[in-house]
């Protein structure tokens, strides 16, 4: 009897153990929780790859390099709509952002902030500021002027599709990012990625 | 590219043995190029570590790099993944994977940007691994490996 409720005892004590807050290392999968959900490495991941991708894409360069010799400028990024397809709530611009971070460091692109497509991350300032030119505190001639804003003539956009697929007790979940570079002048595409990351899980008999 | 590492991080024995051919290697560049004084001109060598120390018994098979029109390095490196025995199992691997990038200065490129990467590997199979530099600014790699 003695053993039985020192070892319930243990059990109970055990059971209440958990783990302290600590800071977890995001640029690695290990370590990290592993469900069928798509996870934050997951969008590391496929920034990482659409952008090495971009950077070593032979059409994509070519046309930097053209951009570049016609305009002795760097084109002009907005951050289109990217759909989520998904049944998971995505901020998107936990992707995209990091897209537009590593392409405006790598010194090939600018990116705007006055425009963005739904879900984006846009500065409202550019718009605000010149409606100060209405406001008599401000004194007109420090008022942003209009039409100096510059538009953009390239544009992120894409999708993130779910797939899934069940057989008996064994569930496969692929997330399809797909993404593509535009060329506004022509509405060609001058960079697309695609990029799977599948998942497979099987439920115990008793449901855990 | 002034040259590049392998290194296995889960054994540290090996992982210091490693280091220390490294260093041996880099000692005898320098004592037979610098003839005993320093110099800014890059020592331009390329070093790779025993096939032993690679993880899962790898062995680096090729290396090649790319400059594209926009000065943006790649580097590809071929490694060939052992032959499963009798003894051991047929399942592949899974190894974890970056690339680090440095400029002229040896000062680390964007280093936020040095993810890790899954890869699965067969027995028997020349695995590929590419990276591509975060900028034109990056001049050297430093490439790094290890088993999930």
């Amino acid at each position: 009897m003695k053993k039985f409720i020192m070892l319930a005892g243990v059990a109970i004590v055990a059971a209440g153990c958990g783990t302290a807050p600590h800071t977890i290392d995001t640029t690695t999968s290990e370590g990290r929780i592993a469900t069928l959900k798509i996870s934050p490495q997951d969008f590391n991941e496929a920034a990482d790859f659409a952008v090495q991708s971009m950077l070593n894409s032979p059409q994509f360069t070519n046309y930097l390099k053209q951009y570049q010799k016609d305009n002795d400028d760097m084109p002009l990024l907005m951050l289109g709509k990217v759909v989520n397809n998904t049944t998971a709530t995505i901020n998107m611009p936990v992707l995209t952002e990091r897209i537009a971070e590593k392409l405006m460091n790598a010194g090939v692109v600018q990116v705007t902030t006055a425009v963005a497509g739904d879900g984006q991350l846009k500065d409202q300032s550019s718009a605000d500021i010149r409606d100060l030119e209405l406001d008599d505190n401000f004194n007109i001639d420090t008022v942003q002027k209009r039409g100096t804003l510059k538009a953009p003539n390239l544009s992120l956009s894409g999708a993130i599709i779910q797939q899934e697929i069940t057989e008996g007790r064994t569930t496969e979940v692929t997330y399809f990012f797909s993404l593509t570079l535009t060329d506004n002048r022509q509405g060609i595409a001058v960079w697309k990625g695609n990029r799977e990351v599948g998942r497979q899980a099987t439920q115990s008999w008793f449901g855990w | 590219m002034k040259g590049y590492h392998v290194m296995k991080r889960d054994f540290i024995a090996r992982a210091l043995t490693v280091c220390g051919i490294l260093l041996l290697a880099g000692c005898c560049s320098h004592s037979s190029e610098k003839a005993g004084y320093l110099s800014d001109e890059p020592i331009k060598d390329v070093r790779i570590s025993p096939d032993g120390y690679l993880p899962g018994g790898m062995a680096v098979v090729d290396i090649a790099t790319n400059v594209n029109k926009i000065d943006v390095y790649s580097v590809q490196i071929v490694a060939l993944s052992p032959e499963s025995s009798w003894f051991e199992s047929d399942d592949p691997e899974v190894y974890n994977y970056r690339f680090r990038w440095f400029d002229g200065q040896g000062f680390e490129v964007e280093p936020a940007s040095a993810v890790w990467r899954e890869k699965i590997v067969y027995p028997g199979e020349r695995a590929v691994f590419t990276g591509v530099a975060p900028s034109p600014a990056a001049a050297d790699f430093l490439f790094d490996i290890r088993e999930k």
